[in-house]
């Protein structure tokens, strides 16, 4: 019988871009369910901060200065979880980045941030992970891509294209070492509320508009996504790979003429 | 242990079924009330918790009596299981004679039925959450059954409709796909030529299937809808 108190206990689970919104609710949620985490994140003294409010009521967690698109320091930090706890069973790939332009005003430079950022961290990650999780004959890697990984998304051509990738990725990935115990699986968030989409979500304007292509009529939450974390991350999912769970209030699913809600 | 359906009502179609088992067992420790369906001319039990309404699930007039008792008995309806209850493709191989009819009648209209019965309870519970369990055919094209894919890609595009439709009302509805599971049914069949094709390697187990149920029907997926979910062992990503 699954624990649905301490789902994660004795789990070994880092996050990357932990340090605030989606990542930073997905390591509160997890402390409480019994984790040892570490969050690798460039923010470190953001990643500090959280380190100690998670501490402070109780939990397990380090923070550690990672770039996800530096192998290297894949490298060092894995190796650092392991020689501290002896494992690594989760890998949250969550941190990622968006520079809001259409196609014909983005630079190649600008394209090749997001994609590092994006994809790159997400390839590294996997890499540096899953020797350790074959030779565990187990593992769980969630890597966080978003609606628009499904559908094009306007002036988000470059962010639209790398979480297509990290949705294809993470299948490509789940079919490959599904055989060794390994589970990967793709998270598609909607319009969350978080320090990425503040600018857009705290113009009131802005915000009516959105909800009004939202069925559920809100924005979402980061502990919405981090709720759906934790159940790819427990065992409540244990026959899913190469899955996806979309996260959105219905924006995905339906299709209309304006890009307004009919009600 | 924290309760995921504290107070919540669930029906549960095809209540009796290997799935309608391993399901109400699971939410029963979760605090749910039940409603489980059975069929016509069986003799229903009922507890504090837990009563049998017999229905036949083409019928319009059979869910809204099977609901009103429901609702006469607890008051209220919260979640609405379209529980799995296919037959093996083997029965529905020859695409296009009677047995696509039927399965299609049976499935996806059942499945139509027990959202137009159950959504104005849901309403009046100031909302609630739909699971439809179908197969991964609703997705992919099956090598078996038309039918089946008929019936479950229907579906599958169905509760989307509901899902956009009746969202206003705090109304969630999703699907989830089904993989292979050892179930009753494959008691006696060889599954070694399907399991090499699964990136996992191995058929799912009940366990593995009815927590993602739960999911779906609790709280815990408040902003889920429109959307599926895809429990294979990474079988239709292969
Ligand atoms: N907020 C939304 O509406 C939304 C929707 C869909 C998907 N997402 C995805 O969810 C994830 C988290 O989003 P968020 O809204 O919390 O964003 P955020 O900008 O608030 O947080 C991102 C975090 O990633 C870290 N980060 C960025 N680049 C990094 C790098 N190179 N190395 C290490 N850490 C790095 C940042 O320091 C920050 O802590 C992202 O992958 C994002 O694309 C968000």
């Amino acid at each position: 019988m699954l624990d649905y108190d301490r789902l994660l206990a004795h789990k070994t689970i880092l996050i990357t871009g932990g340090s605030q919104g989606i990542g930073k609710a997905i390591a509160k949620l997890f402390a409480t369910h019994g984790a040892t985490l570490f969050i690798g994140d460039i923010a470190t003294d953001q990643a500090r901060a959280v380190e100690k409010e998670i501490v402070g009521q109780g939990g397990k967690c380090t923070a550690l200065s990672l770039n996800v698109t530096a192998e290297q320091e894949w490298t060092d930090l894995v190796n650092k979880v392991v020689a501290e706890t002896g494992t690594i069973d989760v890998l949250v790939n969550n941190a990622g980045t968006n520079i809001r332009k259409p196609l014909l005003e983005m630079s190649l430079t600008e394209w090749e941030q997001v994609i590092n950022v994006n994809v790159n961290g997400v390839f590294l990650g996997m890499s540096a992970v899953i020797p350790r999780m074959i030779a565990n004959r187990t593992g769980n890697i969630i890597n966080m891509s978003s609606v628009a990984g499904l559908l094009g998304h306007l002036k988000a051509a470059a962010y639209s294209s790398s979480k297509g990738a990290v949705r294809s990725l993470t299948k490509a990935a789940a079919v490959q070492y599904g055989s060794h115990g390994i589970r990967i699986n793709s998270i598609h968030p909607g319009m969350i509320y978080s320090p990425m989409t503040a600018a857009t979500l705290d113009n009131k304007e802005q915000l009516e508009q959105l909800e009004k292509t939202i069925p559920l009529g809100r924005v979402g939450l980061t502990d919405d996504v981090a709720q759906a974390a934790l159940f790819l991350a427990s065992d409540a999912s244990s026959y899913m790979t190469g899955s996806e769970m979309v996260i959105d209030g219905g924006q995905s699913c339906y299709f209309t003429f304006n890009g307004s809600f009919p009600w | 242990m924290r309760k995921k359906l504290e107070e919540k009502v669930v029906f549960i179609t095809h209540g009796s079924s290997f799935w309608g088992k391993a399901l109400s067992d699971l939410f029963q420790e979760h605090g749910a009330k039940l409603v489980l369906g059975v069929p016509p001319g069986t003799k229903c039990a009922q507890t504090d918790n837990r009563i049998e309404v017999p229905i036949q699930y083409t019928e319009e007039n059979s869910w809204d009596n099977a609901l009103k008792t429901a609702s006469n008995k607890f008051g209220q309806i919260d979640v609405l299981i379209n529980n799995f209850n296919h037959p093996t493709a083997k029965q529905t191989l020859n695409s296009l004679d009677t047995t696509f009819y039927s399965t299609v009648h049976n499935y996806l209209n059942s499945v139509f039925l027990g959202a137009k019965s159950t959504i104005p309870h849901l309403k009046a519970a100031g909302g609630g959450s739909i699971v439809n369990l179908v197969s991964m055919y609703a997705n992919i094209g099956s090598p078996a059954s038309s039918a089946l894919a008929s019936s479950d890609g229907g579906i599958r595009t169905l509760s989307k409709s509901i899902a956009v439709q009746y969202a206003k009302y705090n109304i969630r509805s999703n699907c989830i796909l089904m993989g292979l599971f050892a179930t009753d049914r494959l008691q006696n069949t060889d599954t070694t030529v399907s399991t090499s094709q699964i990136p996992m390697a191995r058929l799912g187990n009940a366990e593995e299937l009815i927590h993602v149920v739960l999911h779906l029907s609790s709280k815990d997926s408040w902003y889920i809808t429109g959307t599926e979910i895809i429990v294979d062992g990474g079988f239709s990503n292969a």
